[in-house]
């Protein structure tokens, strides 16, 4: 599945210069992209016309060529991509193993329900039985970083977009994690999009994008 | 059916927000519950009073026509004889009564369940003596002026003593022997008041003699065959110059006609009714039958002032549950939008996540239908308890009042009735009897209780405030898209 960028232009009022002119790009499945860039340069925006969550001001995003507004916003979410925040967003009330469940739930995963599969899921992140079945507001911030990795990496969708994922983790785990995604993009033929402040995981992917002066560069492919 | 999994995974993990809705809910559900209980038990009390009394329509003279008839021909001989005497006596009033044949003919028509002849003949014991007290001591009767002579013992002709309005409310009660019957119709059976028994060393069985009051005066022989307690025997019931009410005694109706020297006729023939609301068509129906000297009173006034206090309670109630509902309403859903607001970053993570908004609402709903069930609970047990501690107060208000107001029409009533018939009966103080129990017996307890329909309605309530408050409080976040709720965090 294609996921493209066409033509778009992006700016938050009329009276402030655009965010984004005219950028194209398209994101190939079992590639993994990293977008870098100075904050403030629009990455976690651009991320967010990427995974459904807003509308640009100008142009589109495709999908195998069709406008994901037209294929539905929701249902692009719950089928196409799946979302790893900076903030984590889990839902507070739930328990490790119950937000990965939930979501499997929720886009009708053939996962769904199957406890040995969430259990093995959060095991390649770190996070064991014990701790898989603590509320997630008992666990710490890289725990929590690597539940919402696991919630995304459990579910169908072809496409996975991370904003920041490696943030809250150490080495070893940053590590880990960008193998996991490199497995997800070369083995299991997913597109996987992140976004990035750290130069080793940028380097790990197999385009590097640079969002400068209102226009992507590929640094390097 | 994951967004019930989620409902039960927030109510479970939220545990002190869940109990503090629950606490609001319940209270709210409890005031709601306790209106619409005391509305339908005020609805039934008054329902099911007037079904066991049924509804009566006694036929009778036309009382107020024979006082017009008496005035005009007062006014007419006093002023062609008012040069020779300033000390006419007062006219008599002829009351006419009513032909068997004719309250026959009105007994069958439609929806008539039952009737009762009513005749009453004025006597003198005749060795033995009446119950005599400082008020009835003089032995008037309540009659129009001294033209009309009556003795001190009332004989009470009836159908059945059963089917009659003081024993039938259980002011009267058979405490030996037996009632009158349909087979003592033309017998000399009697049921006597048990002070007159007891004073008088009268028993079942035993037989007394009454005199006629006019002046070739007959001797009847009258057998005991029961006797009553009267609850209430106070001879101020009456008014002044009654007899005392131990000095009536019931028999059949035709003794007392015999005694009047008129066995076709009775004073008075009450009808029951199959259905309280045939009672305009059979009133139409009867009305051809008989003259315009006779009258047909239902007894739908006398309920009226009987169901007075319950109609104030089932208005109170009703704007009980209104106020409320809507006091209920607001207040829950101002908590329940306020709890949603709280929510929006759940609520962007599940957009976010690809949830439908649908289902997002369906959660909300769910866990606020949750806590309506265990509120409902908690407002079925404390409602009863709630609504009968209301409902005694507000009864006992409104009936307090009710009596107040109307004592005086109580008493008034008994001005309306017959005096003396030439010698005949005098049933003054049998009617203002009936018009002291008709105060007495105001319906004065409320039986609150929950039934099925009234917590189906609470639960209806209960759901439409729940559905307003996720609507109200959600549809302001799902305008926004994700990203708007989730960067506002």
């Amino acid at each position: 599945m294609t996921l493209a960028i066409k033509d778009l232009t992006h700016q938050y009022n009329a009276q402030e210069k655009p965010l984004y002119e005219h950028i194209n790009m398209s994101f190939e499945p079992k590639m993994l992209y990293s977008i870098v860039g100075q904050s403030g340069s629009g990455k976690t925006t651009l991320l967010s016309f990427l995974a459904g969550l807003d509308t640009p001001s100008e142009g589109i995003i495709t999908l195998d060529g069709e406008d994901i507004t037209k294929y539905g916003l929701t249902k692009y979410r719950n089928q196409k991509v799946a979302i790893i925040f900076q903030s984590y967003n889990l839902l507070n009330y739930m328990t490790a193993a119950q937000n990965v469940a939930s979501a499997l739930s929720m886009t009708k995963s053939k996962h769904a329900g199957d406890k040995e599969y969430i259990y093995n899921t959060l095991e390649k992140l770190g996070i064991n039985h014990t701790l898989a079945d603590k509320n997630v507001q008992q666990l710490s911030g890289g725990q929590q970083q690597r539940v919402a990795i696991a919630r995304a990496l459990a579910v169908d969708a072809n496409i996975v977009i991370a904003d920041e994922p490696t943030g809250n983790l150490d080495e070893e785990n940053t590590q880990e994690v960008i193998k996991i995604f490199q497995e997800l993009a070369h083995e299991i033929g997913k597109t996987v999009i992140l976004v990035t402040h750290e130069p080793n995981v940028a380097q790990a992917a197999d385009v590097q994008i640079s969002l400068k002066n209102r226009t992507f560069t590929i640094v390097s492919e | 059916m994951d967004f019930i999994k989620r409902a039960v995974l927030y109510l479970r993990q939220k545990i002190g927000r869940t109990a503090l809705i629950t606490l609001v809910m319940s209270a709210i559900m409890i005031f709601v519950l306790a209106g619409i209980i005391i509305q339908s038990a005020a609805i039934q009390a008054t329902n099911s009073a007037k079904n066991s009394a049924g509804t009566t329509v006694t036929l009778s003279a036309d009382r107020e026509k024979a006082f017009a008839s008496m005035r005009k021909s007062q006014s007419s001989s006093s002023s062609t004889s008012s040069s020779s005497s300033s000390n006419t006596a007062p006219t008599a009033i002829t009351m006419p009564s009513v032909k068997i044949k004719t309250a026959e003919k009105i007994a069958a028509l439609n929806n008539v369940a039952g009737y009762q002849y009513s005749n009453s003949a004025s006597v003198n014991a005749s060795g033995f003596s009446a119950v005599t007290t400082s008020s009835s001591s003089n032995g008037g009767q309540g009659g129009f002026g001294g033209s009309t002579s009556s003795g001190d013992i009332t004989v009470s002709g009836v159908s059945t003593t059963a089917a009659e309005s003081n024993f039938k409310s259980k002011s009267y009660k058979i405490t030996s022997g037996r009632g009158i019957t349909a087979s003592d119709k033309n017998t000399n059976n009697v049921v006597i008041e048990s002070e007159l028994a007891t004073s008088n060393n009268l028993k079942v069985g035993s037989t007394i003699k009454v005199k006629t009051t006019d002046d070739d005066s007959k001797t009847y022989t009258l057998t005991v065959v029961g006797i009553y307690k009267a609850k209430t025997s106070t001879s101020s019931q009456g008014g002044p110059g009654m007899s005392d009410p131990s000095n009536t005694i019931y028999s059949s109706y035709t003794l007392a006609g015999t005694i009047n020297g008129d066995t076709s006729s009775v004073t008075s023939v009450v009808y029951t009714l199959t259905d309280s609301s045939k009672e305009k068509a059979f009133t139409k129906a009867a009305k051809k039958l008989i003259s315009s000297s006779f009258s047909l009173t239902s007894s739908s006034e006398t309920y009226a002032l009987l169901m007075k206090p319950m109609k104030n309670v089932q208005s109170f109630a009703n704007k009980i549950v209104w106020i409320v509902g809507i006091a209920g309403t607001i207040i829950l859903a101002l908590i329940t939008v306020l709890m949603i607001r709280e929510r929006r970053h759940e609520i962007g993570v599940l957009m976010a996540l690809g949830e439908s908004k649908f289902k997002i609402i369906l959660q909300l709903f769910s866990e606020l239908f949750a806590v309506l069930l265990v509120s409902l609970v908690i407002a079925g047990v404390a409602g009863n308890f709630v609504g009968n501690a209301v409902g005694k107060q507000l009864v006992s208000q409104q009936t307090t009042s009710t009596q107040t107001t109307s004592t005086g029409a109580g008493f008034g009533g008994g001005g309306q009735q017959p005096g003396g018939n030439g010698g005949g009966p005098s049933s003054s103080g049998q009617t203002n009897q009936t018009g002291m129990k008709a105060s007495g017996n105001q319906i004065n307890t409320l039986k609150a209780k929950i039934s099925a329909k009234s917590m189906a309605e609470l639960g209806g309530l209960g759901l439409g405030i729940i559905a307003v408050a996720v609507v109200a409080g959600s549809t302001p976040i799902f305008r926004l898209k994700p990203k708007k709720i989730l960067s506002n965090e």
